[in-house]
């Protein structure tokens, strides 16, 4: 007996030993009913061997046996002596010239017509589907050159397709839509011989007819488990869909609406994700997270990648991972988080860039993936490698009046308005079209009104909860996020004006000297920008995290705008001018030695904006000054009455600014390209002084 | 404790296909038969008996449904092992993601030999608990369900030869850990 033999006899001993106390107490047939009870078993074996009828007859396969002998026979002979080596495949694939004689290969795919650029981005101001947190299920379809997409959106169920040669979306507008609301397990597969979407969820079956923009209600599909477990191919061959859950394959006929049981699943728990891989032809079965299966629809049979198979798990809350074939570099890419390609050919695992991607669905016209991005289409050609941006994400969209409406008139002056304008900080929400502001009140919150710029009238919002800050508060509009951020210096509040809420986010750096803030919003980069004392600070609202950018060249406290004409932040620090290039992190000094002398800005430094119609960074210090930062230079507008406003912001749907008055409580538009000051809202008299 | 298989060939073969056909009784006589094995093997990979149980109870789910496809009845029982441990391989992947299994240290003696042969119970647990689960699975089919590298294989869509060296690098990794070179 060798040394090992004893080793192992012992480990032996020890492994009975250490499972010798194990519970033992368990009632088998009540388990057993149990199973039975609620997992009936299916009668008839010859179901799990459908495939044989289904895909051909006995004669068909004679002839596939003789044809394949014959091919790999005469393959043999060509590549006797050949210097090409060829990894043996898991399962040899069917010989090219024996497939097209069992069923159509798979169709040709749309061709962009000329002229069309595929790579040149879309329109950017095209309507869109907004998902966000939604969900959405998305296909391509071949015949047509679109995905097809189906997403349950903020106003319910909608269809839309992205057309990969334009670039541009449309939303369709089928009679009825699958959901309402749409299942979390619903995915959609495009049936290449029928040219029809299908989307299933495992309690209904719909198909989509792209060409009469109709949906179809079919039959239920008869797996439903659990609905994150399900996962779904096609087979062009065949013509088939194949669905499989934790434990079985079936597939689906569009044409005749029937569903059947294929096999059983071989992977044993979990879960697994399909994709028909063409290079073997053969469908692969990404599952568990960790083993690789290929099942041969012809023959009805499973066998096992013997490669490494990497692992690939997702975080909590997503399915499985995806599983998307890519035609051209013949790979199956697995994806969630970080990629990983297969190549089945040679049963080899390839792995990919950390940022490769996105991988939605395979655009077979352009040969790559197209995926979403939040708003964005983003395309990924995984032989180049390259991401190109096929359509970039909505700007902040400005908001313009509606027809009729007539901005230039005072609104009524006997409208509620804010008791308190002293201190009030305010922000254009460019997508409502409305100021809104914050005003101190007699309790300890803050009180939110909004302030329309097309008919002159205050809103009082009152929200469930207002946020509680000190007097110094400051407001700025989060082009990205669509909320209004408002801070202190201490604490940081969002607005969603849309819905009427405001959410408490992390603290603010406890800044030097929180009495004097300054916010702007960088819209490059997608964050705002804090002057807090000699700090600067960036904040990102989708992220809820605020980052130290830079200490501050001024010597006391600064108010900021983002200048958009030299992609600066101009900080207006009183007796200097300084410019923050946020792209390469350097500070500039303007060199005009003339500037905002301090005057009300002292008391009320948020009273500063940038005119992006006029392209100036204007300041309220006791009289009005713009900055031309492309001139570095100021200019003083002492001939203009000054309203000596506590904040300002630019009306984007007028273009001109809005101030809101401190010494008076009226609102006020200044113009800067006409020098002409527009009162808005006449104050109240009686009520001219705080 | 006996691991090996209760029934003749021919007995099995009948449970299983009775089994197979809806057979609860059938089903229940291959749950009393198996089931605590499946759990013990689990327990090597899991190292919790309450991650062990569920894995056994997950895995004759998963045999329910898949005792039609069992080609060879006879092999019900290195089947039925295989599936526990990779239920156990899951429920402790799953587990895993939340908190850290606590390794339950088993401390009877009960059955045992010449103390001085003995593998002690706590370096045991430590050092299985150090292996990855799959080399735990490994040894909990090679020397727990007493497959051999073939059954392994077969089971696991490995290599025979493949399972012997992976085997091979475990036990040399155990005998270090054991303290046993």
């Amino acid at each position: 007996m060798t040394e090992q033999d004893v080793f192992e006899r012992r480990l032996h001993a020890a492994l009975v030993r250490h499972v010798a106390n194990g519970p033992t107490e368990f009632d088998a047939f009540a388990f057993a009913r149990t199973v039975a009870a609620k997992e009936p078993r299916r009668r008839g074996l010859a179901a799990a061997l459908a495939w044989r009828r289904l895909a051909f007859p006995r004669r068909s396969w004679a002839l596939l046996l003789l044809a394949g002998l014959l091919a790999a026979m005469v393959g043999g002979a060509l590549l006797v002596g050949s210097q090409q080596r060829r990894l043996p495949a898991v399962v040899p694939p069917v010989a090219p010239s024996v497939a097209p004689s069992i069923a159509p290969s798979v169709a040709p795919a749309f061709v962009c017509p000329a002229g069309t650029n595929p790579d040149k981005p879309g329109p950017v101001d095209q309507a869109r589907p907004v998902i966000g947190d939604g969900i959405a299920a998305m296909v391509f379809d071949r015949h047509a050159g679109r995905v097809v997409l189906l997403a349950q959106l903020l106003e319910g169920v909608e269809t839309w397709t992205f057309d990969v040669c334009t670039n541009a979306w449309t939303r369709r507008h089928p009679e009825q839509e699958p959901g309402s609301p749409l299942s979390e397990a619903t995915h959609t597969i495009y049936d290449v011989d029928s040219n029809a979407t299908i989307a299933i969820d495992g309690a209904s079956t719909w198909v989509y007819d792209l060409a009469a923009d109709t949906w179809t209600r079919m039959r239920a599909a008869p797996i439903v488990r659990q609905w994150n477990t399900l996962t779904w191919t096609y087979d062009p061959v065949s013509g088939l869909v194949f669905a499989a859950d934790t434990s079985e394959l079936w597939s689906y006929d569009v044409e005749t609406d029937t569903w059947a049981l294929i096999s059983a699943a071989p992977w044993t728990a979990g879960r697994a994700s399909l994709a028909y891989d063409a290079s073997v032809d053969r469908i692969v079965a990404y599952a568990d997270s960790q083993d690789m299966w290929l099942f041969d629809i012809r023959t009805g049979t499973w066998s096992k990648s013997g490669a490494d198979t990497p692992e690939v798990v997702c975080g909590m809350g997503w399915p499985n991972p995806s599983t998307v074939y890519d035609e051209v570099a013949e790979r199956t890419v697995v994806s969630c988080g970080i990629p990983v390609a297969y190549d089945a050919s040679a049963d080899r695992w390839e792995s990919m860039a950390d940022d490769a991607g996105p991988f939605g669905v395979y655009d077979a016209t352009n040969g790559r993936f197209v995926g979403l991005e939040d708003e964005a289409v983003v395309a990924f050609d995984q032989k180049t490698r390259e991401r190109i941006v096929l359509l970039e994400p909505t700007p902040s969209v400005a908001f313009a009046c509606p027809p009729g409406s007539t901005p230039d008139t005072p609104g009524p002056v006997d409208q509620e308005r804010p008791a308190r304008n002293a201190s009030a900080a305010i922000a254009f929400d460019r997508r409502a079209g409305r100021i809104v502001l914050l005003a101190p009140s007699a309790g300890a919150a803050a009180e939110t009104w909004t302030f329309d710029v097309c008919s002159n009238e205050y809103a009082r919002m009152r929200p469930a909860r207002e946020p509680a800050l000190s007097g110094a508060s400051h407001l700025v509009y989060d082009g990205d996020s669509g909320v209004t951020i408002a801070t202190d210096g201490r604490t940081t509040w969002a607005y969603d004006l849309r819905a009427n809420t405001w959410t408490q986010m992390s603290d603010a750096p406890a800044a030097a000297d929180p009495a004097a803030p300054s916010l702007a919003f960088d819209p490059v980069s997608g964050v705002v920008i804090a002057a807090f004392g000699r700090e600067l600070w960036s904040y990102d609202f989708g992220n809820d995290l605020w980052t130290l950018v830079s200490g501050a060249p001024w010597p006391g406290s600064a108010v900021l705008a983002y200048d958009a004409s030299v992609d600066r932040i101009v900080a207006d620090a009183g007796s200097e001018t300084w410019l923050y290039d946020m792209r390469s992190g350097t500070w500039s000094r303007g060199t005009d030695p003339t500037s905002c002398a301090w005057g009300m800005a002292m008391v009320l430094p948020d009273v500063v904006a940038y005119d992006e119609a006029a392209k100036r960074t204007v300041v309220s210090c006791g009289t009005r000054a713009a900055y031309d930062a492309t001139a570095d230079r100021w200019e003083f507008m002492t001939d203009i009455p000054g309203s000596f406003p506590s904040s300002m912001a630019f009306d984007v749907a007028n273009g001109r600014l809005v101030g809101i008055g401190e010494i008076q409580d009226g609102v006020f538009a200044f113009d800067l390209a006409t020098r002409e000051q527009i009162i808005l809202l006449e104050p109240v008299r009686g009520r001219a002084t705080p | 404790m006996d691991m090996s298989s209760l029934a003749p060939d021919a007995a099995i073969a009948s449970t299983v296909q009775l089994a197979a056909a809806g057979d609860e009784v059938a089903f229940a006589r291959i749950v009393a038969a198996h089931r605590a094995d499946m759990v013990r093997v689990a327990y090597v990979v899991s190292g919790d008996w309450d991650l062990a149980q569920d894995a056994a109870q997950a895995a004759l789910w998963i045999a329910w449904r898949k005792l039609p496809s069992l080609r060879d009845p006879t092999r019900l029982r290195p089947w039925l092992m295989a599936v526990a441990v990779n239920e156990a391989r899951t429920v402790l992947r799953r587990q895993r993601r939340h908190p850290v299994v606590e390794l339950t240290i088993a401390t009877d003696r009960t059955g045992a030999g010449d103390p001085g042969d003995e593998i002690g119970q706590v370096d045991l647990a430590n050092a299985l608990h150090r292996l990855d689960p799959e080399d735990r699975a490994l040894v909990a089919l090679r020397y727990l369900a007493d497959l051999d590298s073939a059954e392994i294989g077969t089971l696991t869509g490995r290599s025979a030869s493949g399972v012997r060296s992976r085997l091979s690098r475990v036990l040399d990794h155990l005998r270090k850990e054991l303290g046993d070179d």
